[in-house]
């Protein structure tokens, strides 16, 4: 093969190459694949966002993730017939996050009657009540586990 | 010799870990999915529209290959080559069982031709355009006559800039063998073309 022709050739590459660089997917195709997806993918809860900014939310998840780290479980109490303390895992193994995913700890109040739900014990006499609530959540809004603080 | 050294090579975006960013995904994540379509579906599409020549098909290959992504992402191994590797070697198998099914066959059906050739249509004169569209329909011609594994070796290395070892891992063969499949493909369609130029019009 000649330089000629390899100087041509190269610059016939060079040309298509930039032909094709300049195609571009469908502009459908990604709601297609959202759409083809036998899970639909959920952006985070807007009752969360409601809430907490980005800011604040990645705040509250490295404090919450610290202490749960370094800091012992706090000893299960029984307040009025709740349980205090210790997370109620909400979500099956798989839904949790993996890798370096972080979860969120969001404080919330939660209708005392959502207690029943979880299995745990509440006053029907007290369940128009809130009772305050941390809730880990994973980024796509979906609740993992959580815990009640007195 | 001259060097087919890759020429404007775009930087990958290295922000994001490819293994989390697979794992958020696998988790439903739409954040993740978007990052990585933004990312990664330009080039497997690409890929795949140079392979099959259809912007149907090509989307189709893309799409089965972003699903796949996020409901078999087991896999995928982060230690083997990058998720965009990854990608087109799942539209790289969409491809091929359309092409086993007899559904794909035009490799460069004119439609496809003209959808690349409509991205330069603008600011360029008519004779430009007129030489230009010329050269591009000998060129993508020749490309179809060379042989799957050639074409697929030329369009990874020279169309695409893929490094060697990510389009080797890609069409699934050794170094060695991508070294030669592109060197022969690149000595055929040297002479493809050619023999078009010298051909009377």
């Amino acid at each position: 093969m000649t330089d000629e022709i390899n100087t041509t050739l190269a610059a016939t590459l060079r040309a298509a190459a930039a032909e094709l660089q300049a195609q571009q997917p469908p502009p459908a195709l990604q709601a297609r694949i959202r759409a083809a997806l036998p899970r639909p993918v959920s952006r985070p809860a807007r009752r969360v966002v409601w809430a907490w900014s980005g800011g604040a939310a990645f705040a509250t998840v490295l404090l919450g993730s610290a202490l749960m780290v370094l800091r012992p479980a706090p000893p299960l109490m029984v307040d009025d017939g709740l349980r205090f303390g210790a997370f109620v895992r909400i979500a099956p193994d798989d839904h949790w996050p993996t890798g370096e995913t972080a979860a969120w700890l969001v404080r919330t109040e939660v209708p005392s009657e959502r207690l029943a739900a979880l299995g745990l014990p509440y006053d029907p006499a007290r369940a128009g009540e809130s009772v305050r609530a941390d809730v880990l959540m994973h980024p796509s809004g979906e609740v993992l586990a959580v815990r009640f603080v007195p | 010799m001259m060097s087919f050294a890759p020429w404007n090579r775009t930087p990958r975006d290295a922000g994001a870990d490819d293994a989390s960013l697979v794992a958020r995904v696998a988790a439903g994540d739409a954040q993740a999915l978007d990052l990585l379509y933004r990312r990664e579906a330009g080039p497997v599409y690409r890929y795949a529209l140079a392979l099959s020549g259809n912007a149907a098909w090509a989307a189709d290959a893309t799409q089965e290959a972003f699903v796949a992504l996020a409901t078999r992402s087991q896999g995928f191994d982060a230690t083997r080559g990058p998720v965009g590797a990854w990608l087109a070697g799942v539209a790289r198998h969409a491809l091929s069982a359309l092409w086993r099914e007899g559904r794909l066959e035009d490799p460069l059906p004119e439609d496809g031709a003209e959808a690349v050739l409509d991205a330069h249509a603008a600011a360029a004169s008519p004779e430009a355009l007129l030489v230009r569209q010329q050269d591009s329909n000998a060129f993508w011609a020749a490309l179809c006559q060379l042989a799957a594994p050639h074409r697929e070796a030329l369009v990874l290395v020279d169309l695409q800039e893929r490094p060697y070892a990510e389009a080797a891992a890609i069409a699934g063969i050794e170094l060695n063998t991508l070294r030669t499949r592109l060197h022969r493909a690149r000595g055929k369609l040297a002479a493809l073309l050619g023999a078009a130029v010298g051909s009377p019009s």
